[in-house]
């Protein structure tokens, strides 16, 4: 089982948290387009490697954060409160 | 051999037995005695009894081979613990130990008739057998369990025994009590780490432990200076089941614990593994006979057991393991009547003997009687935590073994036989360093040189000339490996899963190496390229009690759940929560709050204290309708949609004050909807000022339903029940039976003229029963979530999830008018536009009446049209008291949900239901003037 | 109207005498054990929660700590959010002096003496007792006195506050009211290794 660092809590079993999805899928809010809207909902980028998620950690401080994550070998390159991580990286492709 | 007597040698320097106590057991019904400290085998070796196991496929006599906990044929029934591992398992005063897989005795096996038909058995004999006809399976399943190995598993009915679990965080964990273990694991801990060192057997040290006097003192040495550190937990008889991801380590504790076994769940800084090297038996004919045994099982049992393991030797020895075995058996007045030394080129071809050896036949050809033959033919690394930490060791063809490939991560380390040889000293002085470097990496001290601990060349032997086992514990000879190569199965994955070598309960310890090298031999590759399968956990079988280990099944209840109990329910789990489903009739509770006046524990309703100015925008955000305009003091219906539409969630929800709201949701929705509503709060409106707090239990919850409801609670409270200034869908803080800051509101999930009481949870008690005491009079009774149920369902108001489901979309569930798309956002806005602008072309939520009144469709009755095409189900059906006639309501489609459509309905029997749609979704009171009242 | 005056009952069933304390039936059993277990859900608690960077965070402890202020116990339970804890106190008295309408930023409290369970361990051997229910590391190097956390305990979300007793190991625990009872009765399953008793907070 991984070691999720939150950025509240600290180091925690990955069991405390759950997975919130990509990041950076913004919500098309005024869409009239249902293919766009549907795209944002069921149509996720799931790369090979570095990846930005939102995470929440349900059986803590029950806050959601942002993190960067290497899909391939569960490795954290960053892991901040929800919205604070660095900016776009050229390898982060999110 | 069975050969009576006292086979038990004098006082041993190392020996583990105490022999003033004396340990009576039986033996196959036989009583036999030990000594304490005796494992079974030891016990039934020093009173002469070498055969220990029938084999699995061809019912072979077999003995002691490794006299280790993964000797492959010494498995017993231990009364009713089947498979126990005999050459570790502590004889215990008492115990009733039987040999398995014999039958009718072991010593007159019938199925060893398998030997003469052994040419029909070969690799793939099963797969290829039982495979048609398939409905055949049942019968084969039969016919093969009786022949497969195993003990009877304890009968139904059983005491169940405690197993345990226990978190734990050692900066350092070393894997293996030898010299080099021993040592890492004290340099970590005077380095200041937390450490535990974990020892499969019942005590450190390793091969120290059967060794000469220099290995014993360096033993003494050792023990004293671990026991010197309070900071370095020593857990023996236990096993490391495993490395994972961020070196999160199993440790099974089998004894020396409260419980029978204690399962520990280790994140470790950094994992040191010393788990020494497992002796490699070697291939040739007879090599399975009782009296054939690795050098160091023969040094174990007269060192550590002072058991005579025979009486006239052939030690055939590649290394100082065998030499020192020749040295112990002479000292143990065993004679030696041939050494045959790998070193010279000498070799042996056969083991002679029928049930036990009687002789070796060597390389040359020449015959040498003897009773037992020693073999030291080289050594397996036990990789399968280095292969857990993603190492691929490498075939190192000079020592003829496989060594750690250097590619571990940082947070684990090897020492110790593992990753080389040396004297005592320098294996002690390696785990030191690596002990020390353990513990800077995961306390940040400063850097350890660590000295080279190289491989001592030894002989590659893996097999004679002739034909033997690889795997004793599934009987596979080297010819099947080879005849596996034959037929295509040449890869290493390929031919064990075929031949099924090294599948066994000893999962390749001893077997893997040896079917590797066949299959090089047969496919004339080398070593490397020809490979090894990856070892993965466990690396020791773990008993299901310790792998489910201390059960946690949270439950949560009431404070009414104790009044509930007493009188007579018939609990429902919901989830974690138990709640009353009835007591005892749940018709006449529903027919009750119909006529007089009922009450019902609601407690798990999920409730949240909404505070905040931006309050209002959450609201809005969260429900599709619309929020602005709810005064102080009322109470609104909402219901809240996923983004793609579908209903998730409803309840009432009241404001109570210019910023505070308290919302009520589902019970079971309670969790889903907290996290929701935060996570619009925290990802994508931050700035809103709006703060959430659960009170689900804070406040316990009852309803008090039925037209005598306000007569009652009228007794009760001060709060001013007047319908004129007190109407429905109203809230009113005040006190109740005495107790403060009760929140009342009226609402009428049942139909009924109702009033929702909350109650701080510690008062709960007084105010339920202060109710019924106030109610005698008005026909009061509690009524269950059943009763409820019948209720709701005779008034037509849906239930998320019941009569909803994951594709549900607002407008299917009938809840159009509760959509506000004016609003500027909610969530589910865009799909549920799209799903009105359908123009009514989805299923639709009605009510349906059975032509025959008496007939109650089960709930998930499908509802067909024309040929079988399902069209719909039956979401919700009761008979009503109320109405004396079934009720219920139904998914259709467009077309089949206007009044009077006629529905047919396939009931589980397969007949044919009719039933006609209504107009209005509630049976009862469809004016709503009694909920009104 | 009701003719008898309300009596509080913590969620956790009392085996043993009782006594009536400021309104709360609570257990008078006392025990000398070396490791004890003791409801104290009859402490007034009070959850406060704000907006990040509201002016009383400045006026409570961190997250992820607890102190003592006079009789009551405050904890940083979370990022902006607080438990505060008294015996006996209103919970007027446990808000009093905190700037809660705060001009940047927006805070609010919450009575929840009613809707948490809180049990009180304390024993040399409690570390190694909660090891058996808790994932998380309670050696003193990570988790020492004063610390307070939230993880799972014997698969219940807990909160737990180090707060050693006159040098004395001891860990406060609350959770959500409905599964008190589960909590209570999982640290006694985990403790009878330890020996460990109830005891009451009426002693």
């Amino acid at each position: 089982m991984i070691i999720i660092d939150c950025p509240h809590c600290g180091p925690r079993n990955s069991t405390e948290f759950r997975h919130a999805g990509e990041a950076g899928h913004k919500r098309p809010v005024a869409t009239t387009d249902p293919a766009e809207w549907r795209y944002y909902l069921y149509v996720h980028d799931n790369p090979m490697g570095w990846t930005r998620e939102t995470w929440f950690h349900g059986s803590g401080c029950r806050k959601f954060f942002s993190a960067e994550r290497n899909t391939v070998t569960n490795e954290f390159r960053w892991i901040a409160p929800f919205g604070q991580g660095p900016a776009h990286t050229e390898e982060s492709g999110a | 051999m069975s050969a009576a007597g006292n086979w038990r040698l004098s006082p041993q320097p190392g020996e583990v037995i105490d022999r003033s106590t004396k340990v009576n057991f039986t033996w196959n019904g036989t009583a036999v005695s030990g000594f304490a400290g005796d494992t079974i085998v030891s016990a039934l070796m020093a009173n002469g009894e070498q055969l220990m196991s029938r084999s699995f496929k061809y019912h072979r006599p077999r003995g002691v081979m490794t006299a280790t906990f993964f000797d492959p044929n010494c498995s017993f029934q231990v009364g009713n613990e089947p498979n126990v591992r005999g050459a570790h398992r502590l004889v215990k005063d008492g115990d009733v130990v039987q040999a398995q897989n014999a039958w009718p005795s072991l010593k007159y096996d019938v199925r060893s008739a398998n030997q003469a038909v052994g040419r029909f058995l070969g690799p793939g004999f099963y797969y290829k057998t039982f495979i048609k006809p398939q409905p055949l399976w049942p019968a084969y399943q039969k016919v093969l369990s009786t022949f497969a190995p195993g003990g009877k598993p304890p009968a139904i009915g059983t005491p169940h025994e405690i197993f345990d679990k226990r978190y734990a965080h050692p900066d350092v964990l070393v894997v293996g009590a030898g010299p080099a273990g021993i040592a890492a694991a004290i340099e970590a801990g005077r380095a200041g780490a937390s450490v535990i060192l974990v020892e499969e057997e019942y005590e450190i040290g390793g091969h120290l432990r059967f060794g000469g006097p220099a290995e014993l003192a360096h033993l003494a040495t050792l023990r004293a200076e671990v026991a010197a550190l309070e900071n370095v937990e020593v857990l023996t008889d236990s096993v490391v089941s495993g490395r994972y991801d961020d070196n999160w380590v199993g440790v099974i504790q089998r004894s020396g614990v409260w419980s029978k076994e204690r399962m520990i769940k280790a994140r470790v800084g950094t994992l040191v593994v010393a788990a020494g090297l497992i002796e490699r038996p070697f291939v040739f004919e007879g090599n399975d006979l009782p009296g054939v045994m690795l050098s160091t099982a023969a040094l174990r049992l007269t060192g550590l057991h002072a058991v005579k393991p025979g009486t006239s030797a052939v030690v055939f020895t590649a290394n100082s393991t065998g030499d020192a075995a020749i040295e112990r058996l002479t000292q143990s007045g065993v004679t030696i009547a041939r050494i045959v030394d790998a070193r010279k080129g000498e070799t042996i071809r056969r083991a002679l003997g029928r049930g036990h050896v009687s002789g070796v036949e060597l390389g040359n050809g020449s015959k040498v009687q003897a009773d037992l033959l020693v073999t030291a033919t080289g050594w397996t690394a036990p990789t399968s935590l280095l292969n857990m930490a993603g190492d691929r060791p490498v075939w190192d063809a000079t020592a003829a073994r496989f060594s750690p490939a250097d590619d571990l991560p940082s947070t684990v380390m090897a020492t110790g036989g593992i990753l080389g040889d040396g004297t005592t000293e320098e294996l002690i002085a390696h785990g030191r360093a690596v002990g020390a470097e353990a513990a800077r990496r995961a306390t940040g001290a400063a850097p350890v040189e660590i000295p080279d601990l190289g491989r001592d060349p030894h002989p590659a032997l893996f097999q004679s000339s002739t034909v033997g086992f690889v795997d004793f514990s599934e009987d596979v000879k080297n010819k099947d490996v080879v005849s596996a190569a034959k037929e295509g199965y040449d890869s290493s994955e390929l031919a064990k899963r075929f031949t099924t070598s090294a599948m066994g309960p000893a999962q390749g310890k001893y077997e893997m190496i040896n079917t590797m090298a066949v299959l090089a031999d047969a496919t004339n590759r080398d070593f490397q390229s020809t490979g090894t399968t990856v070892w993965r956990p466990p690396y020791a079988p773990i008993s299901l009690g310790a792998l489910a280990g201390r059960s946690f099944e949270p439950t949560r209840v009431s404070p009414l759940q104790g009044w509930h109990e007493a009188h007579g329910v018939e609990p429902l789990i919901a989830g974690q929560w138990i709640r009353p489903e009835h007591y005892g009739d749940p018709q006449a509770e529903a027919l009750n709050v119909r006529t007089n006046v009922g009450i019902i524990d609601v407690t798990p309703l999920g409730k949240f204290d909404i505070q905040g100015p931006d309050a209002v925008k959450l609201l809005n955000l969260v429900y599709t309708n619309q929020w602005d305009n709810l005064a102080i003091g009322s109470v609104r219906y909402g219901v809240m949609c996923a983004e793609d539409g579908v209903v998730l969630d409803d309840g009432v929800t009241a404001r109570l004050g210019e910023d505070r709201y308290l919302m009520t949701v589902t019970s079971s929705g309670a969790a889903t909807v907290w996290e929701w509503m935060e996570m619009w709060l925290q990802t994508v409106h931050p700035d809103w000022q709006v703060l959430i707090t659960p009170i689900t239990t804070g406040m316990a919850s009852i309803n008090i339903a039925g037209p005598n409801s306000r007569e009652l609670l009228s007794r009760i409270t001060d709060i001013d029940l007047d319908p004129q200034t007190f109407p429905y869908m109203k809230v009113r803080e005040g006190v109740v039976a005495g107790v403060e800051n009760c929140i009342v509101w009226r609402i009428g999930f049942t139909g009924e003229l109702s009033y929702e009481i909350h109650v701080p949870a510690s008062y709960a008690l007084h105010v339920w029963e202060t109710l019924i005491d106030n109610g005698q009079d008005l026909g009061i009774s509690a009524f269950g979530i059943e009763a409820q149920r019948i209720l709701r369902l005779e008034k037509g108001h849906l239930i998320v999830g019941q009569d909803t489901d994951g594709l549900t979309q607002a407008h299917s569930a009938g809840l159009g008018p509760l959509i506000k798309q004016a609003k500027e956002d909610f969530a589910g806005k865009q799909e549920l536009a799209w799903q009105e602008a359908r123009d009514g072309d989805y299923p639709h939520l009605v009510a349906i009446e059975t032509v025959d009144p008496a007939l109650v469709p089960p709930e998930a009755s499908q509802i067909v049209r024309g040929n079988n095409e399902i069209v719909g189900r039956v979401t919700s059906s009761r008979m009503s008291p109320t109405l004396r006639r079934s009720v219920a309501l139904a998914q259709v489609p467009k077309n089949l949900s206007t009044p009077g459509s006629r529905l047919t309905i396939v009931l589980p029997n397969g007949s044919r239901a009719v039933a006609v749609v209504r107009e209005d979704l509630a049976f009862v009171d469809p004016e709503g003037v009694r909920l009104r009242g | 109207m009701a003719n008898t005056t309300p009596i509080a009952r913590s969620q956790i069933s009392i085996v043993g005498p009782t006594a009536v304390v400021d309104g709360w039936e609570i257990s008078t059993v006392t025990s000398s054990a070396a490791l004890t277990l003791r409801d104290e859900s009859h402490l007034t608690k009070v959850v406060v929660r704000s907006t990040d960077g509201a002016p009383v965070a400045s006026q409570l402890p961190g997250n992820g700590t607890a102190r003592h202020v006079g009789d009551t116990l405050q904890i940083g339970s979370a990022p902006s959010e607080w438990y505060l804890m008294a015996k006996g106190a209103t919970t007027a008295s446990l808000v009093d002096g905190l700037d809660l309408p705060g001009a940047s930023g927006y805070a609010a409290w919450t009575d929840v003496t009613h809707g948490r369970a809180l049990v009180r361990l304390t024993g040399a051997d409690s570390a190694k007792m909660l090891s058996k229910l808790c994932a998380i590391n309670l050696a003193d190097s990570v988790t020492p006195n004063g610390r307070a956390f939230r993880t799972s305990i014997a698969g219940v979300n807990t909160d737990i506050i180090r707060d050693d007793v006159n040098t004395v190991r001891s860990y406060l625990l609350h959770c959500e009211r409905s599964s008190g009872q589960y909590l209570f009765d999982a640290l006694l399953d985990a403790g009878i290794e330890f020996g460990i008793e109830p005891t009451g907070a009426g002693a």
